[in-house]
């Protein structure tokens, strides 16, 4: 579904991603996990549009999508969330969750002035579905509260809320689980399986393994800006090489 | 005294169309826009050189372009038209590359630049002599004083009451919404496929365009203006206002302009006489700042918050039950620094 091939990138002089080359297989959690500063987030960021690789292709459905900004990678169905949640903070949580509705109709300035019934019917709908998704992470009781009141986990939630109003073919998800009270965790890796239920297809970056246990099919290692090891959650787990980078060393078993 | 706050109705309800379209542009979309009277005073010099025809006094003293006749509601329209072909210029100029602070430094110099070639290049809007005996609208000729006031309070409550249905309609509108939601977070707007550019560029037109109705009513009433009328600071104290009344709520412009621009221009009259006019004065700014430093440490929302509008219906009450991720000990009670504004909070929400 998504094919990312020997993409480089470099802040400034430090290389973060360094040809890094994986796909990302339809209708599957596939994790994306590896030490700090192994150019996850980056790839991710490159992934929806905010940077531009200096070398490398993005093929999502037959499509380049490197260098095509935010928007038109959103407008073709990748939709993300934050590793620190980005709500729009003033505004209730139910309006956080609609906005996000694709090709709304009343967007259009002079439809939201002088044809009103152009979009009112799909405003409506569009609010169902909001209450619904709202009602599926629990978030009902707040709907109308400010969504910067929420607390961390309920941020999280409402970032999975919003990203699947944007009915995205694929979903980003940026270490969804971290800083999360444990109940929280577990509903919301039930609720990234409902969503590969659904047939949409999930890339998840995650520091937790018991929580990429449960919800990833298959995992990535990056280190250093590359693919180290690919493979089921177990295998890599066991990999001396995997270790190894986790623990810094440059020799097996590591030096603690 | 029936004068006065006929007078005062008059020019609150034109500085409420000012305050209403710099709202969409501050309040709604989050552009900070610090040379919106520049296209106010556009307004008022094409309003003014499409009635005055030609000049009154001989010899090359009044110069100014254009010297049409037109009737004055189609000034009017014109007026609001041209502010909003600027608008489109400068906010095209900024938008693309610059964002809050930098965006709002650039409309200052733009402001300054406007400002000077009014000023200096004599030939267009007479420079800093200005243009004065703009004709009165209606059938000015012919009535006294007060009932001229009243006349153009009717019309202006009738622009008002228009720009105020402009402002309602965007707010309720998904496009209000993304308005909204560039003004919280540009970045999570555009990464659901939202267009910050486009948005922004014709809320940012419609606001000049209301800017440029509000300056022809002011000409057409008070039948004068010159440089010394539309100084930079002029933006400012509009901006504050909108602070005041509630960023974000149409209202609570409306709201913030009375209170702020015409409360606090009379209140001369009511501090005690100490020593000289200039202590007075003072006395006036003290009290401005000190009413701005005031709202925005205790009241940062203004004084009508934008979540009192309800822009949607919700099925069904809210449930009792606590939410995903509720400690168990607070599952009720609102969180925030409103406590004191409690009773008006739920004054407001019913």
């Amino acid at each position: 579904m998504l094919e990312i091939e020997d993409v480089e990138f470099a802040y400034g002089g430090s290389v973060a991603v360094a040809g890094c080359t994986f796909s990302v297989e339809q209708g599957q959690v596939t994790g994306l996990i590896g030490p700090n500063g192994a150019g996850k987030s980056t790839l991710l960021e490159i992934i929806a549009g905010g940077l531009i690789p200096s070398r490398g292709k993005l093929v999502f459905d037959g499509v380049e999508i490197q260098g095509v900004g935010r928007a038109k990678v959103a407008q073709l169905g990748i939709i993300r969330t934050f590793q620190t949640t980005r709500e729009l903070s003033r505004l209730p949580v139910l309006e956080n969750v609609v906005f996000a509705a694709p090709n709304q109709t009343g967007e259009n300035v002079l439809a939201s002035l002088f044809r009103r019934r152009s979009w009112a019917a799909q405003e409506a709908q569009l609010r169902v579905r909001a209450e619904e998704l709202l009602e599926w992470v629990g978030l009902t009781r707040l709907r109308e509260e400010p969504a910067g009141s929420l607390s961390g986990g309920q941020r999280r939630l409402l970032e999975i809320a919003r990203a699947l109003m944007a009915e995205p073919k694929l979903l980003l998800l940026d270490e969804p689980s971290a800083g999360v009270f444990p109940a929280v965790r577990q509903l919301i890796a039930r609720r990234i399986r409902e969503i590969v239920a659904q047939g949409i297809t999930v890339l998840v970056v995650a520091h937790n393994m018991a929580f990429l246990a449960e919800v990833a099919d298959d995992v990535v290692v990056m280190a250093e800006g590359r693919v180290l090891r690919r493979g089921p959650l177990e295998e890599v787990r066991a990999d001396q090489a995997v270790v190894a980078a986790y623990l810094g060393g440059g020799h097996v078993g590591g030096t603690s | 005294m029936l004068f006065f706050v006929l007078d005062l109705l008059t020019l609150g309800a034109i500085n409420a169309i000012m305050a209403v379209g710099l709202n969409l542009q501050y309040g709604q979309a989050g552009i900070l826009n610090f040379t919106y009277y520049t296209f106010i005073a556009i307004g008022a010099y094409i309003a003014a050189v499409t009635t005055l025809g030609k000049p009154t006094l001989t010899g090359g003293v009044e110069q100014y372009v254009l010297q049409w006749r037109l009737p004055w509601p189609l000034a009017l329209l014109l007026a609001g038209a041209v502010a909003g072909v600027l608008g489109l210029v400068v906010v095209l100029i900024v938008i693309r590359r610059l964002r809050s602070d930098y965006l709002a430094i650039v409309t200052v110099s733009i402001g300054f630049i406007i400002w000077n070639v009014i000023t200096n290049y004599i030939p267009l809007f007479n420079g800093s002599n200005g243009l004065f005996a703009v004709p009165y609208i209606l059938n000015g000729a012919t009535v006294t004083p007060i009932e001229y006031t009243l006349e153009v309070l009717v019309v202006s409550v009738v622009v008002l009451a228009a720009c105020l249905w402009v402002a309602r309609s965007i707010f309720r509108s998904p496009y209000g919404r993304v308005l909204r939601a560039i003004r919280e977070d540009d970045v999570v707007a555009a990464s659901f496929g939202k267009s910050t550019t486009g948005s922004r560029v014709w809320v940012f037109v419609i606001g000049c365009i209301m800017a440029g109705l509000a300056g022809a009513m002011l000409v057409f009433y008070i039948s004068a203006w010159n440089p010394a009328g539309f100084l930079p600071q002029e933006s400012f104290i509009l901006m504050a206002a909108i602070v005041i009344g509630g960023p974000g709520n149409y209202w609570g412009a409306v709201l913030g302009t009375f209170i702020f621009i015409e409360l606090l221009s009379e209140i001369e009259r009511f501090l005690p006489n100490v020593g000289n006019g200039a202590a007075v004065g003072a006395g006036r700014a003290i009290l401005i700042g000190i009413l701005l430093i005031a709202v925005v440490r205790f009241r940062p929302d203004g004084l009508i918050p934008e979540r009192w509008l309800r822009w949607y219906k919700t099925k069904g009450p809210l449930p009792s039950g606590p939410a995903s991720g509720d400690p168990p000990h607070l599952v009720t009670g609102r969180r925030g620094p409103h406590r004191l504004w409690g009773w008006a909070l739920s004054r407001g929400k019913s």
